[in-house]
């Protein structure tokens, strides 16, 4: 069964992403909905799990067999992260510790999560959280970044360091959104369908989201009226590299906000009226690692070619190839282009790089 | 030989239930009949079921030309095809003088004035044991479902079972009040035949004999037992795993700190190596 919910979720996800990644890579402008969506693509890969979960166990899939194939995802996932950064990011990349190898190492770290009480899960949850801003402190972050990106040695220390805390997506703190989103389906989902239980736990995911949002206004507000230490550990807690106190009450808020209200409106709709809209989100959630690789190669391959070929340098031309509205109009592009494609995948049997994954992992 | 026959077969319980629905219609009663109406008070009922069970009890002098006529509308009953919607079980009783039409709902008694109140407490008596008896068959075959989905638990018990622990709970105790019902009704069906037999004891001896109550409640002995094994394995799963859960949540506690206190100190260490 399809959640039209969690389409929506991840196909906004992905259009925020090539939204993002556009603008930022080819005019060097960072728009407004940048961190949006990697916690929301993070939070579902949690809740997505929950449901593969249950849909294994009520077919009676061993325990065996769905370890075996949680950790074939994960190393999966680890495996194609890596090729990612060196084949679209260049080899000095390789230890970017970019978003697919934290959803490799989540997809593992989700295999014990879910032979554990959701207790210890959420002090789990805590402790990456809490931990954080300390740990970011010791490492001193800020020498691992030169302004705008992760730039680190080829040493052991400082691929340590990038995969626990300082690289672009460390497991501190983010391996805590796939975790919460397992902890949330495991909440709402339960073994056999119970739509009560589901709407339940829908309304209290977007109270609470509220509550996490209105809880990063006051501390984003609070910096404006504390001084000293306190006002700049504030002012700094709405960003997302590194995360923040606020960016990640937030964006937590915004997902379960996002997530409890489009369950409640798209999942109950009994009279089906968006099934144009459902249509798109539909092919876009089920080709979200397509939709993450191929944006990434038609936007910056042609930027790495050219550079090589005009300056001698492929990163010559990135952040300044072309100007805001050229890229933002290249996105859309872009995301029609994606669309169009994975349609005519659909259509023609043709399994993407997710269809690999099964093959190789289920 | 007694001269009394049972129609549909008496242990499946499906003619049964379409007639509680829809009782059928009754033979013609004589004028002179009487008729009263009285409320039986089960031991035990079927979850959701009436509390009540209401019996007519119809006497008729035999004093009559017409001797025959329960003999007769019994005979019809018996001519319905089996699958009849209304088809009731239904008994006739006939000796020493006296002409009983049993069924659940109703029935008539065709005997001496001097009888009718002895043959009548009889008859209460043994229509009491049979719908308890009916009640238990009821309750325990309506668990069939429940028992089927939960046999797993029997073996192993996991984490995302313990919302269902309150729900075994229930299970488990409405079947405890099933067996103890049970327990309270064979005393009365499996008792040994009165010496020298009386009307009253003959009557209560008959329509259980007729109505098979000892060999449905030697199968309802085993429906129980195997229900009771599957929740008695259930509860010591249950308990079984809150104790160890318990410790390994404490466990894990214990685990998560030391971790993060692992994961500081080597961020610590790593920060201070780094060039």
């Amino acid at each position: 069964m399809r959640y039209h919910s969690i389409d929506l979720l991840r196909s906004f996800a992905i259009v925020v992403m090539v939204i993002v990644h556009f603008t930022e890579n080819l005019a060097g402008y960072t728009p407004l909905i940048a961190g949006l969506g990697a916690p929301t693509f993070l939070f579902l890969t949690g809740l997505s799990y929950r449901l593969w979960l249950n849909a294994k166990q009520a077919r009676g899939v061993t325990e065996t067999e769905i370890a075996k194939s949680t950790v074939r995802r994960g190393l999966f996932f680890f495996g194609l992260g890596f090729a990612f950064n060196v084949l679209v990011w260049l080899p000095e990349d390789t230890f970017n510790w970019d978003v697919l190898t934290l959803i490799g190492v989540g997809m593992i770290t989700l295999n014990l999560a879910r032979q554990l009480p959701p207790t210890i899960t959420f002090l789990a949850c805590l402790g990456l959280t809490s931990l954080t801003p300390l740990l970011q402190f010791e490492a001193d972050w800020q020498a691992y970044w030169t302004p705008g990106y992760f730039d680190p040695d080829l040493t052991l220390t400082d691929v340590v360091l990038g995969f626990l805390v300082v690289g672009y997506f460390p497991i501190f703190p983010w391996l805590a959104f796939p975790l919460i989103g397992f902890l949330f389906g495991t909440f709402q989902f339960a073994e056999t369908p119970d739509p009560k239980r589901e709407d339940r736990f829908a309304q209290l995911g977007w109270q609470a989201g509220l509550t996490l949002m209105l809880l990063a206004v006051f501390v984003v507000l609070g910096s404006a009226n504390s001084s000293g230490e306190t006002a700049t550990f504030l002012s700094q807690s709405w960003r997302m590299f590194p995360p923040g106190v606020a960016y990640m009450s937030g964006t937590l808020g915004f997902v379960l906000f996002a997530f409890g209200l489009s369950f409640l409106f798209f999942d109950r709709d009994r009279r089906d009226r968006f099934q144009s809209l459902h249509r798109i989100t539909d092919t876009l959630s089920r080709h979200s690692l397509s939709a993450y690789l191929l944006h990434h190669i038609i936007h910056l391959y042609p930027l790495w070619i050219y550079g090589s070929f005009s300056a001698n340098d492929p990163t010559a031309y990135w952040q300044k190839a072309m100007s805001v509205p050229w890229s933002l109009a290249a996105a859309i592009a872009c995301l029609t282009l994606m669309y169009v494609i994975f349609r005519l995948m659909d259509r023609y049997h043709r399994g993407g790089i997710e269809a690999w994954m099964r093959w190789l992992c289920d | 030989m007694d001269n009394f026959q049972t129609t549909t077969p008496i242990v499946g319980r499906d003619a049964t239930t379409a007639t509680s629905a829809a009782p059928p219609p009754g033979p013609p009663v004589p004028d002179d009949a009487t008729t009263g109406e009285i409320e039986l008070r089960l031991p035990f009922r079927q979850a959701g079921s009436a509390e009540t069970h209401r019996l007519r009890l119809i006497t008729v002098n035999p004093q009559r030309d017409d001797a025959d006529w329960l003999a007769r509308h019994f005979e019809s009953i018996q001519a319905q095809p089996t699958h009849t919607p209304n088809k009731t079980r239904t008994v006739l009783l006939t000796f020493q003088g006296v002409q009983i039409l049993w069924r659940r709902d109703q029935v008539i008694i065709d005997a001496p004035a001097d009888r009718v109140e002895r043959v009548s407490l009889a008859i209460i008596d043994a229509t009491t044991h049979e719908l308890t008896l009916e009640s238990l068959e009821s309750e325990v075959d309506s668990h069939w479902d429940d028992v089927r989905s939960d046999a797993p638990l029997a073996f192993e018990f996991h984490e995302r079972a313990v919302p269902r622990r309150e729900q075994l709970f229930h299970r488990f105790q409405s079947l405890v009040e099933a067996r103890v019902a049970y327990a309270k009704l064979v005393p009365q069906i499996i008792v040994p035949y009165v010496h020298p037999p009386t009307l009253t004891s003959q009557i209560g001896e008959r329509l259980r004999e007729r109505l098979r109550m000892p060999e449905r409640l030697e199968l309802l002995d085993q429906k129980l037992a195997a229900q009771e094994r599957v929740y008695e394995l259930c509860s010591h799963r249950v308990s079984e795993f809150m104790v160890a859960r318990k410790g390994h949540q404490l466990e894990w506690v214990i685990i998560l700190l030391l971790l993060m206190q692992s994961v500081l100190l080597l961020v610590e260490y790593l920060g201070t190596t780094s060039v």
